[in-house]
C-alpha cells in the first residue's frame, strides 16, 4: 500500500493519477453497482479532476473511490427517485405545509425547511448522547476514533450510537415514505 | 412500528457510517462486500440516497444562527439537463481534438493555476501582479492563476482581500458556489465547515449566488450555511479580519465557530463539547501568548473549561464535562 502511494505522488497531478489507476477504478466502479455508466462516469471524474489543476489531495486514491461514489450517487438520485421521495415525504408532513404557493421554487424552498425541522427534532429525539454523536460524525464530519476521545467511550460504542442514530433517521424514513 | 432487521440492510448502514471518513481500504472491502451480491448494492444505494438527501438539511445545523435578516435564495441547483449538456458538449471536444490539442488551445493554454496554502497558526501575506494584497489566516487554501490574477478560488480557510480596484477588470472570489466581486473595498473571507462568511472591511463587495446578488458595504457581514441559508449582520469595520492583529472578536458568536478560528489562527486543535457547542460568545481574544497560557486564558474569558485532549483542548462546560 505504501509504496502504491509512494508511486502516486510522483506522477503528481490527479488526473494523471486517475489515468494510471484506471482499470482498478473501473473494477471498483463495476463492483459498487455501476452497469454500462461505469466508462462515463470515470470520463466525467477525469473532467472533474483536470478541472482542479495541481490540486493534490493527501490520500488521491480514496478521493478518487469517493468522486466515483458520488457520482454514481448522484446519477441514482438524478433518476427520479429524488423528485418522488421528495412528493412522498411532502405528503408525509402535508398537516405542516398549508401555505404552499404555486411556484414550484417557493414549494421547494419550503419543504426544504420543513425538512430540517423534521429532520433537527428526529435528531433530538434519539436522545443524549446518540444525538450529539451523530452531529459531531455526520454534520461536523469528525472521525469515530475522535468522538471516542471526546465522548470518553469505546470505538464500538460510538459505532453502536452512530447505528442507531443512522437507523431511526433513515431506516424508520424509509418506512414513512411507504406508508 | 415493527424493527425489522434485515442483515443485508444492517451491514449497508455499516459501510455508510464507515465511508464517510474511509481510506483506499475501506473502499476496497465495500467494493468486495458490493461484488458479492446485487442486493447489497441495491440496499446501500437506496440508504446512501436517503442519507444525501439527510444531508442536504442537516447542513443548516451547526448552529448559533443568531435571528437576524433572512436572505432567501431561489433553491436552484442547475438542472441535471444543463450539466449533462456541458459535460456531453466537454466530452465531444476532448474527443474530437484529444487531451494534447485541447492544451494546445489558446483560450485553455492561458490558464496557469497554482496553489498557495499554509498550515493552522501559520499566516502569510501576499501581493499579485496587479497589486491587489491578500493575507492568508492558518489552514487556508487559494487556488490561482498566473494568467488571471483577477481571480481566486477559496478553497477553505480564511483570508483578507486588499484589492486593486479596476472597475474594467472586475476582482472575483469564488467561495463554493458563491462569488464575491471586488467594487473597490478590503474584505475578509472564511470558507469552512460552518459555511461561508464575508465580512467587509472598506469599500463594497457584490455577493452572487444562485441569481442572487446583493451589495456589501463597510461594516456588512454575510454568513451562509452549508444548505445555502444566508443571514446579513452589522460588524465594526475596524474589527473586520481583526486576526491580523492577531485578535479575535466576537459579537454573538457560536462557541464552535470560536474555535474554529482559534484553531486556525493559532495552530492549536481547539474542539468544543457538543452540549456548549451553540452557546454565543460576545467579546475578543488576545492572540499573543502561545499554547497552554492562551487556552488557559480563552477558557476564563469563554467561561468554559479546556480539557487536554489528545492532539489539542476541548472546551467543556463548567464545572463537569459533558456525558
Amino acid at each position: 500500500m505504501m509504496g502504491v502511494n509512494e508511486d502516486i505522488r510522483e506522477t503528481e497531478a490527479l488526473g494523471a493519477i486517475l489515468l494510471a489507476h484506471r482499470p482498478r477504478l473501473l473494477a471498483f466502479l463495476q463492483a459498487i453497482g455501476a452497469r454500462d455508466e461505469a466508462e462515463d462516469l470515470l470520463q466525467e471524474a477525469w473532467i472533474k479532476v483536470s478541472a482542479l489543476g495541481d490540486f493534490l489531495p493527501d490520500e488521491p486514491l480514496s478521493y478518487l473511490f469517493r468522486l466515483l461514489h458520488n457520482l454514481l450517487l448522484d446519477r441514482r438520485r438524478g433518476d427520479g427517485r429524488a423528485v418522488r421521495r421528495e412528493a412522498q415525504w411532502a405528503q408525509v408532513h402535508a398537516g405542516d405545509l398549508a401555505a404552499i404557493s404555486d411556484d414550484p421554487g417557493e414549494e421547494r424552498r419550503l419543504i426544504g425547511r420543513q425538512e430540517l425541522r423534521s429532520a433537527a427534532r428526529a435528531i433530538d429525539a434519539l436522545g443524549e448522547p446518540t444525538a450529539s454523536i451523530f452531529r459531531r460524525h455526520r454534520i461536523d464530519g469528525v472521525t469515530q476514533r475522535v468522538i471516542a476521545t471526546e465522548f470518553a467511550m469505546g470505538l464500538s460504542t460510538v459505532e453502536k450510537h452512530l447505528r442507531k442514530a443512522y437507523r431511526a433517521l433513515l431506516l424508520l424514513r424509509g418506512t414513512g415514505d411507504e406508508a | 412500528m415493527t424493527e425489522t432487521v434485515d442483515p443485508i440492510e444492517e451491514a449497508a448502514l455499516g459501510w455508510l457510517i464507515r465511508l464517510k471518513t474511509a481510506e483506499a481500504a475501506d473502499w476496497d472491502a465495500f467494493a468486495a462486500w458490493t461484488a458479492g451480491d446485487p442486493a447489497r448494492a441495491e440496499a446501500y444505494w437506496r440508504l446512501a440516497a436517503a442519507n444525501a438527501e439527510l444531508g442536504e438539511a442537516l447542513a443548516a445545523m451547526p448552529a448559533g444562527q443568531r435571528e437576524a435578516e433572512v436572505v432567501a435564495f431561489p433553491v436552484r441547483r442547475r438542472s441535471v439537463a444543463t450539466s449533462r449538456w456541458w459535460m456531453l458538449a466537454a466530452s465531444i471536444l476532448i474527443v474530437a481534438l484529444g487531451y494534447g490539442a485541447m492544451t494546445r488551445l489558446p483560450w485553455l493554454r492561458a490558464a496557469q493555476p497554482y496553489a498557495i496554502e499554509t498550515a493552522a497558526g501559520q499566516t502569510r501575506d501576499l501581493t499579485l501582479g496587479d497589486g491587489t494584497r491578500i493575507a492568508l489566516n492558518g489552514s487556508t487554501r487559494l487556488l490561482l492563476d498566473h494568467a488571471d490574477p483577477r481571480h481566486v478560488r477559496i478553497e477553505r480557510g480564511e483570508a483578507l482581500f486588499s484589492v486593486a480596484h479596476d472597475a474594467r477588470h472586475p476582482f472575483a472570489v469564488q467561495a463554493g458556489e458563491a462569488r464575491l466581486q471586488d467594487l473597490g473595498t478590503r474584505f475578509d473571507v472564511v470558507r469552512d465547515g460552518t459555511g461561508l462568511r464575508v465580512a467587509v472591511a472598506e469599500g463594497a463587495v457584490r455577493f452572487e449566488q444562485a441569481g442572487t446578488v446583493r451589495d456589501l458595504h463597510a461594516g456588512d457581514a454575510l454568513s451562509v450555511t452549508p444548505d445555502q441559508q444566508a443571514m446579513m449582520a452589522r460588524v465594526e469595520p475596524g474589527d473586520v479580519a481583526s486576526w491580523t492583529q492577531r485578535r479575535l472578536v466576537y459579537d454573538g458568536a457560536a462557541l464552535a465557530r470560536v474555535a474554529a478560528d482559534l484553531s486556525r489562527s493559532t495552530g492549536v486543535t481547539v474542539t468544543v463539547a457538543p452540549a456548549i457547542a451553540a452557546r454565543p460568545f460576545s467579546g475578543s481574544i488576545r492572540l499573543n501568548a502561545d499554547g497552554d497560557d492562551m487556552i488557559a486564558r480563552v477558557a476564563e474569558i469563554l467561561d468554559v473549561r479546556a480539557i487536554r485532549r489528545s492532539g489539542g483542548w476541548m472546551l467543556a462546560d463548567v464545572p463537569s464535562p459533558t456525558r
